[in-house]
């Protein structure tokens, strides 16, 4: 299954940059109400919108945790304008027909999550609830827009 | 399987819809507590209704509006024998399920005050829940709770003690649909009368699958959904035992509930049309009309028998799988079955079994508080109909172990 690529249930399995950060500035949560997933992202972000440092704690589908694990390994030590391009690009990879500009791996091997409309907001929840940490929100769900 | 009583082919090759290919493979729709499929004798009953009798209902002079007053007449007098109501004038349609018990709650809800209880489960459907909440926030009703067990049976002991002085209703579901447990509800009602409290049935999930008697169960209230039992969808039923409707408050006004209309003076229609308010869903009357037919033509005895071999035969498969875990084990079960695994989220577990064209549920099946009680955000559900058959078991089984293989 296109869907289920290899990067995607490794990351699923064994999530990276899991769990609470010490040092974070930010952080935000992200449900989705209709399945029950949950994330929190936490940023360590400084004045000048830098991202030094991120994690999550995510509670959801293979689809949502491997999103979220590969959104912190994308977003360690990045600046706010060039964080927010990213959340683009995956959100435009997910959403929209056109191909747009692609993420790169590993990100893009969640690009067969777009053949499943029911399932594309596992896979876009991480990083609304990323938007949502570096807005200064705390809070986001599914079914409002970041 | 055991002998059938009756031929599975003969009734799958009467459900359409069954016959396509999903995903490049045969489907298995496993779906069915959510929405029944329909059988041709209901595609047609409609269709028919449509291509030659259609009219508005009870006020035209005219031959098709007389035609179509028969045929939704008559549908609601088989809907009265099918749950053997004493009389039509207990048979208020609704939207369904749902609009049933809104209908029920803001009809009682005028006569209630702060401080009155409603007795609901915790096993309930949030349709059973939600009206009862509007209530409680619009004027200070108390909802009590009777809890439930680990194999997800109602605790009879504990309802027991909820009843009080104040108690005005118990609302609580003959057979829930997240773990198919079937409620000894001739127990309950006994149960109620000994306080003098009204019982309102939430049957969505029971008459599709068993025989269902409202006066041998001697319930007050019982609603129930077309598109579960093979129907249309836009109906349902709420029955109610005339003796309380006769008294109870209006809830929707409108054409077709009055008799005579002044801005003095207003006489409102007879049961149960006072309760009917506006152009109701006669085409959805006349197929739940001929869903009752074909239903009684198998024999509900006949389907519920056939539904608990396949429930043994699916549960004892599923049984077998590394890790899988069935939420709902209770001693009187419907064919329903809810399932985890620990390591594996069930919305992938849904993907997965729609790829190789198995239609199951996951998620929290309108029934939060459940999940909560097990601890689960949700589970897989696979709920059998009678035209559902060891194939599909069969390929449920094979699915699941496919994705047991992907995910560990």
């Amino acid at each position: 299954m296109q869907v289920y690529q290899k990067t995607v249930l490794e990351h699923s399995r064994k999530p990276h940059h899991f769990g609470p950060l010490a040092t974070a500035t930010h952080s935000a949560e992200g449900f989705n109400p209709l399945c029950g997933d949950k994330v929190t992202v936490y940023l360590n972000m400084s004045s000048n919108g830098t991202i030094s440092e991120a994690s999550h704690e995510t509670s959801g589908c293979a689809i949502c945790m491997s999103s979220a694990s590969m959104m912190a390994d994308a977003i360690q030590v990045l600046n706010f304008e060039t964080a927010k391009a990213l959340c683009s690009q995956v959100n435009t990879m997910l959403t929209s027909d056109s191909t747009g500009n692609p993420p790169g791996m590993p990100l893009q091997s969640l690009e067969g999550v777009r053949a499943y409309p029911s399932r594309v907001k596992c896979a876009t929840l991480p990083w609304q609830t990323l938007l949502t940490a570096m807005m200064g929100e705390t809070l986001t769900t599914t079914e409002q827009e970041a | 399987m055991n002998s059938l009583p009756f031929n599975i082919d003969s009734i799958r090759a009467e459900f359409p819809i069954l016959h396509q290919q999903v995903n490049g493979h045969r489907l298995a729709f496993l779906d069915n507590a959510a929405s029944s499929q329909r059988p041709d004798a209901v595609i047609d009953a409609v269709s028919h209704y449509y291509r030659n009798d259609h009219a508005n209902v009870h006020r035209g002079v005219h031959h098709l509006s007389h035609r179509a007053t028969d045929a939704y007449e008559g549908a609601r007098e088989k809907i009265r024998a099918f749950i053997n109501a004493r009389s039509i004038r207990e048979i208020v349609f609704t939207s369904g399920t749902t609009e049933s018990i809104n209908l029920l709650a803001n009809s009682l809800g005028q006569t209630m005050q702060a401080g009155d209880e409603v007795i609901v489960s915790r096993m309930e459907h949030h349709s059973n829940i939600v009206p009862w909440k509007l209530l409680a926030e619009r004027m200070g009703i108390v909802i009590k709770v009777a809890p439930i067990n680990e194999q997800g049976e109602l605790v009879l002991d504990e309802l027991a003690k909820l009843f009080s002085a104040k108690t005005k209703l118990l609302a609580i579901a003959h057979v829930s649909n997240a773990l198919g447990t079937i409620n000894p509800v001739a127990d309950i009602v006994a149960l109620a009368k000994q306080h003098d409290v009204p019982v309102l049935l939430d049957g969505a999930q029971a008459v599709p699958h068993s025989k269902v008697d409202v006066q041998a169960i001697d319930c007050d209230f019982y609603a129930f959904s077309s598109h579960k039992m093979c129907g249309p969808t836009g109906i349902g039923v709420l029955y109610a035992r005339e003796s309380l409707l006769e008294n109870m408050p209006l809830f929707m006004g409108g054409g077709e509930m009055v008799i005579s209309v002044s801005f003095e003076k207003t006489i409102y229609n007879d049961l149960p049309y006072r309760f009917e308010a506006g152009t109701p869903p006669i085409a959805q009357a006349i197929g739940l009309g001929a869903a009752v037919d074909y239903l009684e033509g198998i024999g509900m005895d006949n389907i519920a028998a056939y539904e608990h071999q396949l429930l043994e035969l699916a549960t004892t498969a599923l049984s077998d799988i590394d890790g899988l875990r069935i939420i709902g084990t209770a001693a009187e079960k419907a064919a329903v079955i809810s399932f985890v695994f620990d390591d594996i989220h069930p919305h992938d577990l849904g993907t997965v079994l729609d790829h190789q064209g198995v239609a199951i549920r996951t998620g929290h099946h309108c029934a939060n508080p459940v999940m909560d009680f097990f601890g689960v955000p949700g589970t897989a559900r696979a709920s059998l109909a009678f035209y559902n058959d060891a194939e599909d078991i069969e390929q449920l089984v094979k699915a699941l172990h496919v994705a047991v293989g992907m995910f560990r």
